[in-house]
């Protein structure tokens, strides 16, 4: 099973990815409020029950 | 600055309308394999598009211990959302709270979800887990369903309605899903009935179970309440969500264009359809061979199966496709099959969505049962349904069309914009060896080699009859075309109907018998 990852690795995570979208380096980006979204119903309800869903998306049946 | 107490009372009234009957309940909603009201409207709803309204409307009824039991929201959520992009109102009944049961407030918040998605011309989602009429109530809970009732009649042919059955629906609950469009069940959890098991039993005397009373599967085969079928909640929802993508938002608005990979393998129709007019095939494999990639979405799969209904899209465009279905009954017509049919291109007509008719016809089915049942009365109503649309209409007349039934499966008499026929096509009063069983008789029983005559009647007759070209001749049939040249030829047809306008005389409404 994958390693379930810390705060911290949470957040270098979002800085380098706000890095890159930015085209700038990381040491550039200071974390000032760091908050997880919290899940909805839905998501919790899906990954609890480990269903495979995935919202039907127009043209999904072309696929 | 604002006092932060505005806020904390805000938040604190919004958890408890979120909270519905409580944990427990949820819980025992999961257990079930059943999701929330808001769970549904989550899954229904592109994300984070949904806004809920009236989520603070309580229950006015202090009656046999009401006054304790009042939840914010009154067991249902309603608001509106996206789809595809596209505004979509939904009224979800929870039924962790007091089993989803309707009460005054529930069918206020239902009404005015409903008054909204028609006054803002969009599609309205009803979402079902209710277990009836809310008996504390008495009549001021009941008497919601007549209000509801005469929404989804004022709305039907303006907006697409879609009730979506994922628990229990009873009673007088039943008839709203059963006026709206399409009625979606999910297998395991869904049941509809008018009278439950127990009243059956005590009344009649019959033992039944819930689901072969009015479990989906009851309802997709045997009664055609139900339009689609789905193992669950989320599945369900999904078919839902690929619904509406096939649909306008109103009867004035135009579908969804939606590209998707176009094909023509029509080259594969003299392999699938054999000229051996008593040799079955599956006509769905004839659409698949040209219409937009994986597109035909089949409507009431397990209802009367000798007649396909769906929607399809050709070069990303909406189509309704009606289609005999020759591995069922030859493709006969009968009573279901024809009200299938029929409210099938009512809706099609309504939205303005083009119809295309496959014809592969024996007969309207012989027997005492269909005509003592009502065969007239039904068949009535697909010659009905076809001469009433203004919808472009073209039909494809693929091997056989004999008698009545010909004329019923959009010929030019019932209005047709354009007939094609396949060569291999036979259209005639009945087929040979039946009319030569009557025209010729005589002929036979004098004949001093009766099989020998009938031979040569029955050649001759088929080298005078059962073609396209008669037809052609009388300007039955448009043009006669390779089967390699249909999906050209139906592509362009729709392309030139595309500006069709046709009114009909002024009147109330007709009077479609029913």
């Amino acid at each position: 099973m994958a390693e379930i990852p810390t705060q911290e690795q949470i957040v270098a995570m979002a800085v380098a990815a706000i890095a890159e979208e930015a085209h700038t380096d990381a040491s550039h980006i200071r974390v000032i409020r760091f908050a997880r979204v919290r899940r909805s119903g839905l998501e919790r309800y899906v990954e609890e029950h480990g269903i495979d869903y995935h919202k039907y998306q127009l043209g999904d049946e072309a696929l | 600055m604002w006092d932060r107490e505005y806020y904390n009372e805000l938040d604190h009234r919004r958890a408890a309308a979120r909270l519905g009957g409580g944990k427990v309940r949820v819980e025992r909603q999961h257990e079930r394999g059943k999701l929330t009201a808001r769970e549904r409207v989550e899954a229904l709803f592109d994300d984070e598009t949904f806004i809920e309204v009236d989520d603070q409307m309580l229950s006015r009824c202090s009656d046999f211990g009401m006054e304790q039991k009042k939840v914010l929201g009154d067991g249902v959520v309603t608001g509106w959302g996206k789809v595809h992009g596209r505004t979509c109102f939904v009224a979800s009944q929870d039924f962790t709270v007091g089993g989803g049961s309707l009460g005054e407030a529930q069918a206020q918040r239902i009404c005015r979800a409903m008054d909204m998605a028609y006054d803002m011309r969009v599609p309205f989602v009803s979402i079902n887990d209710s277990g009836g009429a809310r008996i504390e109530e008495g009549v001021v809970g009941l008497s919601g369903y007549a209000d509801i009732f005469f929404r989804n009649t004022r709305a039907s042919g303006v907006i697409p309605q879609i009730s979506v059955i994922l628990g229990p629906c009873a009673g007088g609950a039943c008839y709203s899903p059963a006026i709206t469009d399409f009625v979606f069940m999910a297998r395991h959890n869904s049941q509809m009935y008018i009278t439950g098991p127990a009243v059956v039993r005590s009344v009649t005397g019959e033992e039944i179970s819930a689901n072969d009373l009015g479990g989906a599967d009851i309802h997709a085969t045997r009664s055609g309440v139900s339009h689609f079928v789905y193992e669950d909640d989320l599945a369900c929802i999904n078919g839902v969500r690929r619904l509406l993508g096939y649909l306008p938002q109103n009867s004035d608005d135009a579908s969804l264009v939606v590209p998707g990979t176009e094909v023509d393998e029509t080259y594969r129709i003299p392999e699938i359809v054999p000229d051996d007019q008593r040799r079955s095939y599956d006509v769905r494999e004839v659409i698949d061979t040209f219409v937009d990639r994986n597109s035909f979405l089949e409507v009431q799969e397990g209802f009367a199966k000798n007649i396909v209904i769906g929607f399809a899209r050709l070069g990303g465009k909406t189509l309704g496709i009606i289609a005999n279905q020759s591995t069922y009954m030859a493709g006969s017509l009968e009573l279901n099959a024809s009200d299938k049919a029929a409210r099938f291109i009512r809706f099609c007509d309504c939205f303005s969505i083009p119809l295309l008719t496959l014809v592969d016809v024996p007969a309207f089915l012989p027997g005492s049962q269909q005509e003592h049942a009502g065969i007239i009365r039904h068949g009535a109503k697909l010659l009905y349904a076809y001469s009433e649309a203004t919808v472009p209409k073209v039909t494809l007349i693929m091997r056989k069309a004999y008698g009545g039934a010909f004329l019923a499966m959009c010929s030019k008499g019932v209005g047709a914009d354009i007939v094609f026929a396949w060569p291999i096509v036979e259209i005639a009063v009945m087929g040979a060896a039946g009319a030569v069983s009557i025209i010729g008789r005589h002929a036979i029983q004098t004949a001093e080699d009766p099989s020998a005559k009938k031979e040569e009647l029955l050649d001759d007759y088929n080298a005078k009859f059962m073609n396209p070209y008669i037809a052609a001749e009388h300007g039955f049939v448009d043009e006669v075309i390779r089967p390699e040249e249909t999906r050209r030829r139906v592509v362009a047809a729709l392309d030139m109907l595309r500006t069709k306008r046709q009114t009909r005389s002024e009147r109330k409404h007709g009077n479609i018998p029913l």
